[in-house]
């Protein structure tokens, strides 16, 4: 029984011994149709635009952008909503994990849940016959890689930068999603020079939790070694957010010093000119143990900002912000001096001094000097306290310009028993214009006054000899409240010298 | 996998990969005078393509069981007297070379050899008559001549090797089934193709039957030269072989 089977292709018969059952010349002629056969490229079967095009006919893919051990990334363009995306394609090899599949689609729906201006964004995930896709954002401009190759950074860029970042970082770790693979590469500028950082997550998607940091077909690490942790270098299953904290530390220091920070490196203040301040966060972030680093991408940039935001004003500006002097020694429970200048940078509010001496802003102590003072000896322009001194006091014994207390001397005193002064109201009273019980000037009034006006008898039985005592107790007084001012003007701008800072309030 | 890293150029780099197809090692063990390493390969090369020589035999006018004889023993003395001396490095083709010495041997040797069998009748290359009859005794184009049988043979034969190791490769991946069901797509027209019903076979979207099957075929392509490229020992002599092939079997 010989039955003839005919191709349907080049209607020839078809040999009894045909391959598999296919026309040997059509099988000849597809063979032939090749174009010259590609080497099997090792880290990924590459798709090709074909099939690409077969997959996503949603999509009009321009050109090839990158490949890595991630995958591959194409730019292309969404056809229905004319916008550029990025068309991510993941390892072909990836797919033969079972396992895969599910985890795919978890990562994928976590990461879409990240919108953030300083991340790049998800649009759409899947798998299309058989490959795993990511679509996203497309950035069109450069990454740090690119920018450090062509040239160093200045440090203002590099400050600038960083806070965004961590911004995104914790946003992304409040998110419960950790980015695993910070490196420059990873780091993208658009042309409006807004920094985004991409492939958050990927490096955990790509490598499941508990196994061992695994090879690539072409024998390279998964992740970039150069900027990991080294508990992730280690594979040690604690492994946390503060790990990104570390990754970012080394791209600043790369950012700062043109190096990467490797074995004893060197402060990065030592590389280039920058607050030496700058040298304690850097460092900090690339301390081996986590726990000894900044526990949260916002303390970080906190730290960098408020060296930044200081460098960049000027020296009476930055005298308004502050400064503070607290000495170790403690007295009664409180530093022997507290020194303080300038506004609280939170509240702006007036600082506050505390200590046996206690000088500036709102100052108390034993002895307290500010623009408002309490304490035993206060001098202020408001102050309080058993011997206040100020513009306007309270207290036991009060001078200045307006006192209130039991024995007042200068301007205008208001007092429970003496007031002695330019005005003076209070039992016994002396002064210029004097109101009391006994009142002696040369305005008087009260119960019995001597003066110009009045010459009383009891009054100048009581007051005696003492009249002219008071007479110039009370000049001094007013003496005292007009000059106590300028006093306290002195001793604060010498205690400012002394300490080197600009003034103090 | 060396081998499966050809690349179809001239560069250094192709010529050392060459360097380990049979043909190529053929070539350059003789040449050192490393009788193993020859038989070793010769041997690889003469299992797949003996069905020519078988369907020269007949076309000559042997009878099944004659030409059975015939190839066997030619094959005995090939791998044991290394007829080599005959092969022209310079041709660089195997199968120019086997048709070469069988023609020698026919002429030469056959008729004495046809008295003593050498080597006790030991069988190097083992041939079926039955196997070897339905493959290559019914042959519609009888007004061909027996070189152009020889050559649409050896088409043939090589399309087998090249089918085999394909279909391994997906048995091997746990894919058998994947295999049987695309394999057809091979030799369809594109537009023709019913992916729609494949999916369906296969129980996945046609999406990723497009893709397998874009797969498949190039991955039968990079088998084909691969298999191809064993016979030669000039990376630029693959497509003028394949070439050649084709019009063999268009003919």
């Amino acid at each position: 029984m010989n039955t003839l089977r005919v191709c349907k292709q080049c209607a020839t018969v078809l040999p009894v011994g045909a391959p598999e059952s296919l026309c040997p010349k059509c099988l000849m002629k597809i063979g032939l149709g090749s174009e010259a056969g590609q080497p099997k490229d090792q880290t990924a079967a590459t798709p090709d635009l074909a099939e690409l095009k077969i997959l996503f006919p949603q999509l009009e893919i321009i050109e090839l952008l990158g490949r890595g051990g991630m995958g591959i990334v194409y730019k292309a363009r969404q056809r229905q909503l004319d916008r550029l995306v990025a068309l991510k394609i993941l390892p072909t090899e990836i797919g033969d994990d079972p396992a895969f599949a599910e985890r795919f689609s978890r990562e994928a729906r976590a990461l879409a849940r990240l919108n953030h201006p300083n991340i790049v964004s998800i649009y759409d995930s899947g798998d299309s016959g058989g490959l795993f896709y990511f679509l996203m954002e497309y950035v069109d401009g450069v990454n740090l890689r690119q920018m450090l190759s062509a040239g160093r950074m200045e440090p203002k860029d590099a400050l600038a930068i960083v806070p965004k970042i961590c911004e995104a970082l914790q946003y992304a770790h409040d998110e419960g999603i950790m980015h695993r693979d910070i490196k420059p590469e990873n780091i993208l500028f658009d042309k409006k020079g807004r920094v985004k950082i991409a492939d958050f997550g990927l490096a955990k998607l790509l490598k499941p939790d508990d196994e061992d940091l695994t090879l690539t077909a072409s024998g390279t690490l998964m992740g970039t070694p150069k900027y990991m942790s080294p508990e992730q270098l280690e594979n040690s299953h604690t492994v946390d957010h503060r790990a990104d904290i570390y990754s970012l530390g080394v791209v600043f220091y790369e950012m700062l010093t043109g190096e990467l920070p490797l074995g004893r490196f060197e402060a990065p203040s030592k590389h280039v000119h920058i607050d030496v301040r700058l040298d304690e966060v850097v460092l900090r972030t690339l301390e081996k143990a986590p726990g000894r680093r900044y526990q949260h991408a916002s303390e970080l940039k906190t730290g960098v900002e408020e060296i930044t935001r200081l460098d960049q004003l000027p020296p009476e500006v930055r005298a308004m912000l502050g400064f503070e002097h607290k000495s170790k020694r403690m007295v009664f429970g409180m530093p022997l001096v507290h020194v303080v200048s300038g506004l609280d940078t939170k509240t702006g509010k007036m600082r506050e001094s505390r200590g046996f001496i206690a000088c500036g802003g709102n100052a108390r102590g034993f002895i307290a000097l500010g623009r408002r003072a309490h304490g035993v000896f206060a001098f202020g322009a408001v102050a309080s306290g058993v011997f206040a001194f100020g513009g306007v006091s309270m207290g036991i014994i009060t001078m200045g310009g307006v006192g209130l207390g039991l024995f007042g001397f200068g301007g205008v005193m208001l007092s429970l028993i003496l007031g002695c002064g330019g005005v003076a109201a209070a039992p016994i009273a002396f002064g210029g214009v004097a109101a009391g019980y006994f009142a002696n000037g040369a305005l008087t009034w009260g119960a019995f006054t001597m003066g110009r006006n009045s010459h009383d008898q009891t009054a100048a039985a009581f007051f005696g000899e003492w009249e002219a005592y008071f007479g110039v107790i009370g000049i001094i007084g007013t003496m005292l409240s007009l000059t106590l001012p300028s006093l306290i003007v002195i001793v604060r701008v010498a205690i400012a010298k002394r300490l080197g800072i600009a003034k103090i309030d | 996998m060396s081998v499966s890293d050809l690349e179809p150029d001239s560069t250094p780099r192709a010529a050392a990969q060459f360097a380990n197809t049979h043909w190529s090692i053929v070539l350059s063990a003789a040449g050192r005078n490393e009788p193993e390493r020859t038989r070793a390969a010769l041997e690889k090369l003469c299992r797949a393509y003996w069905p020519p020589l078988y369907a020269y035999a007949r076309r000559c006018g042997e009878s099944p069981h004659d030409a059975q004889d015939l190839t066997q023993e030619f094959f005995a003395r090939l791998l044991e007297k290394n007829y080599l001396d005959a092969a022209d490095p310079a041709k660089g083709r195997f199968r120019s070379f086997l048709l070469a010495a069988f023609k020698h041997f026919l002429a030469n040797e056959w008729d004495k050899a046809r008295a003593q069998k050498r080597g006790g009748g030991k069988i190097v290359i083992p041939i079926d008559v039955q196997t070897a009859e339905t493959q290559c005794g019914f042959e519609p184009a009888h007004e061909l001549t027996a070189e152009s049988i020889y050559e649409r043979q050896w088409a043939l034969a090589l399309l087998e090797q090249v089918m085999t190791a394909l279909r391994q490769e997906y048995v091997e991946a746990a894919q058998t089934k994947l295999f049987e069901h695309l394999k057809v797509t091979l030799t369809e027209a594109r537009g023709s193709i019913a992916y729609a019903t494949l999916a369906k076979e296969l129980g996945t979207t046609e999406g990723a039957i497009k893709v397998a099957a874009h797969r498949l075929r190039k991955r039968y392509r990079d088998v084909l030269r691969r298999e191809v490229a064993q016979t030669v020992a000039n990376p630029a002599e693959v497509d003028e072989e394949m070439r050649g092939l084709f019009a063999a079997l268009a003919g």
